[in-house]
């Protein structure tokens, strides 16, 4: 049978492989998702309106504008890919973010992400566009058929502590094809990083990558919130946990020491990774009496020394997480856990 | 299994009905026969999307067939049957950007990720037909009786399932999300068309006045899927060769 196999065809895919920049203008290794690229510079090293980013992409697909050629990233590059057959193409928003992330969050600005028709908030510092946070709605969208932004488990809300919005976290079922996959619930999370969507069903827990450059020690996390918990945990095939117990909401914000080995956290070690110098996290995380918001103030426990010329040299990360379920990342929780987060500070010394 | 019990019944009749028209001239000869099946459900001509076929297996395809031939002139004659067959095989392979839906199983087609795949894909295909054929025959003066005609097959149940495995898919188009894919099933069970006909050619070589051997080959004209049905992008159809040895009552 082989005999009849037809030489292989041209590509169809049109990806960003890799985005090269020299080392030393690299805070972070770039984050590249199915349609945007971003990335920490150091922008004391580099004239950002003649940036000349290198890329890689799929074998004969051809990116424009041309890899090398220098471009100004005062605000996001558009670059479009063109699959190797030249039927498809998929464009890229490349940022290069020259600012340091933010140290208030106020979940007023929100964008709809194109491939997944699902909100996503972004940070605004002076005038720069920076897509620093991250939610698992991208595996969400493709395990359950919703094409709605308000299906989604993370979401943004008009019942607001300040301004006109908060985000929105609720832990939501996925269907049959999510239970067939041992993933019968998925909980609403934003945290600070990036989602890698490719590896949400085979190793969920490495898809979320945490932390973003910062170069401030924090002291404290605080903020508003409010919690409805959904009732008794169920398990990751859909069976009530035993003991049985209620579901719980968790925020925390994890302050730990990149490598270039290590550049990210991930679910499975954000907590007790080596490279954790403090934690500050949510003592209990049960249902909040009344109707409205409570404040939140939660203090960074240092298990290890900072080095200032690291942190001086954004040697240092912080990712800030929230999630509907508290055991979510390994598909326990309650369908119906409503969390709502606005107004988060991260006190600096 | 009820169904064969019944087969071996009409069989049966059927012997009972024309045993006495047969013995009364020779013009009308009745026969049944058994036979398995070797072939595929198969694009014609294999779709760039697969790169290498790791394995193909044909499994036991049992055929049952009960007929009765007419002969309208010294050398040609007109054969019709009932036959009960299984057409089906399994095959395990390797492809690229390979358009497909996974879907859970017994989907009604709402739960389902559709898009290119590319990794490997698992096919297990066994579909059971109640079918007609009707051949032309032509009754050579040595011991070989050539047949060419037609069959119509009607579906009695079906099975398509598989799964996309060690690979990826792309979310509805070659640039859409890419999600990786440990194992992933899939059930296309419900989508097999309830009617499938085509051509058929084929030989009987007689052994003995009661004993021949035979060998037919047929095509199915008629698409293997539903008409509508999206969830692979190339047309498939049934093509199998019957080996089968059989008994002629006289």
């Amino acid at each position: 049978m082989s005999g009849c196999i037809k030489p292989e065809a041209a590509n169809m895919e049109a990806d960003i492989l890799e985005m090269t920049l020299p080392d030393s203008v690299l805070i972070s290794p770039p984050s590249i998702t199915n349609t945007t690229v971003t990335a920490f510079v150091n922008f004391s090293k580099l004239n950002i309106k003649a940036v000349a980013p290198g890329f890689a992409v799929t074998e004969g697909a051809v990116i424009q504008p041309a890899s090398g050629t220098p471009q100004d990233f005062t605000k996001p590059v558009t670059y479009t890919v063109t699959s190797e057959d030249g039927h498809w193409r998929k464009v890229y928003r490349v940022s290069l973010l020259q600012n340091v992330a933010p140290e208030n969050f106020s979940f007023e600005n929100w964008t709809v992400n194109p491939d997944g028709n699902y909100y996503i908030p972004y940070e605004l510092v002076e005038t720069e566009h920076q897509n620093i946070w991250a939610s698992g709605n991208s595996g969400f969208s493709f395990i359950t058929p919703e094409k709605q932004p308000e299906a989604y488990p993370t979401q943004r809300t008009s019942d607001a502590v300040q301004g006109q919005y908060a985000a929105y976290l609720e832990t939501k079922p996925t269907g049959a094809l999510g239970a067939i996959v041992g993933m019968p619930i998925a909980p609403g999370n934003l945290f600070l990083g990036s989602f890698d969507a490719a590896k949400a069903l085979t190793a969920p827990l490495e898809a979320t990558l945490f932390g973003i450059p910062f170069n401030k020690k924090p002291l404290r996390l605080t903020g508003y919130y409010k919690y409805v918990s959904g009732g008794a945990v169920t398990d990751k095939t859909g069976k009530p946990v035993t003991p049985a117990r209620q579901d719980q909401c968790d925020i925390y914000a994890v302050f730990f020491k990149a490598s270039p080995e290590k550049p990210f956290l991930n679910g499975s070690n954000v907590l007790t990774d080596p490279s954790v110098a403090a934690i500050a996290q949510l003592a209990s995380g049960g249902s909040t009496p009344g109707g409205g918001y409570h404040a939140f103030n939660l203090t960074f426990t240092y298990k290890s020394e900072v080095n200032a010329d690291d942190l001086a040299a954004f040697g240092y990360k912080i990712a800030i997480v929230y999630s509907s379920s508290k055991n979510g990342a390994v598909f326990e929780g309650a369908v119906g856990s409503k969390l709502y987060i606005d107004d988060v500070k991260i006190v600096t010394q | 299994m009820t169904l064969i019990k019944r087969l071996h019944w009409l069989v049966f009749l059927l012997a009972l009905a024309l045993e006495t028209k047969a013995q009364s001239g020779q013009k009308i000869s009745f026969y049944a026969r058994a036979g398995t099946s070797v072939g595929a459900a198969a694009p014609l001509g294999i779709p760039a999307s697969i790169r290498k076929v790791e394995s193909y297996n044909p499994g036991f395809q049992p055929a049952l067939e009960a007929g009765l031939g007419y002969r309208f002139a010294p050398k040609l004659g007109l054969a019709a049957a009932l036959r009960f067959e299984q057409k089906g095989m399994r095959t395990d392979a390797r492809v690229k950007g390979y358009y497909t839906t996974i879907n859970e199983a017994g989907s009604n087609g709402i739960e389902a990720v559709t898009g290119y795949f590319t990794g490997r894909v698992r096919t297990k295909i066994r579909n059971r037909y109640l079918t007609l054929p009707l051949h032309l025959t032509y009754h050579s003066n040595n011991d070989f009786t050539l047949k060419a005609g037609g069959f119509v097959s009607l579906l009695l149940n079906s099975r398509f399932t598989g799964d996309a495995r060690d690979g990826y898919i792309r979310n509805e188009t070659p640039v859409g999300e890419r999600e990786n894919i440990d194992a992933a099933g899939y059930d296309f069970s419900g989508n097999v068309r309830r009617v499938n006909a085509g051509i058929e050619i084929g030989a009987d070589y007689r052994l003995s006045s009661l004993l021949f051997v035979s060998a037919n080959l047929n095509y199915a004209l008629t698409p293997l899927m539903e008409p509508g049905f999206r969830s692979i992008d190339f047309g498939m159809h049934n093509i199998y060769l019957n080996l089968g040895i059989g008994y002629r009552f006289h």
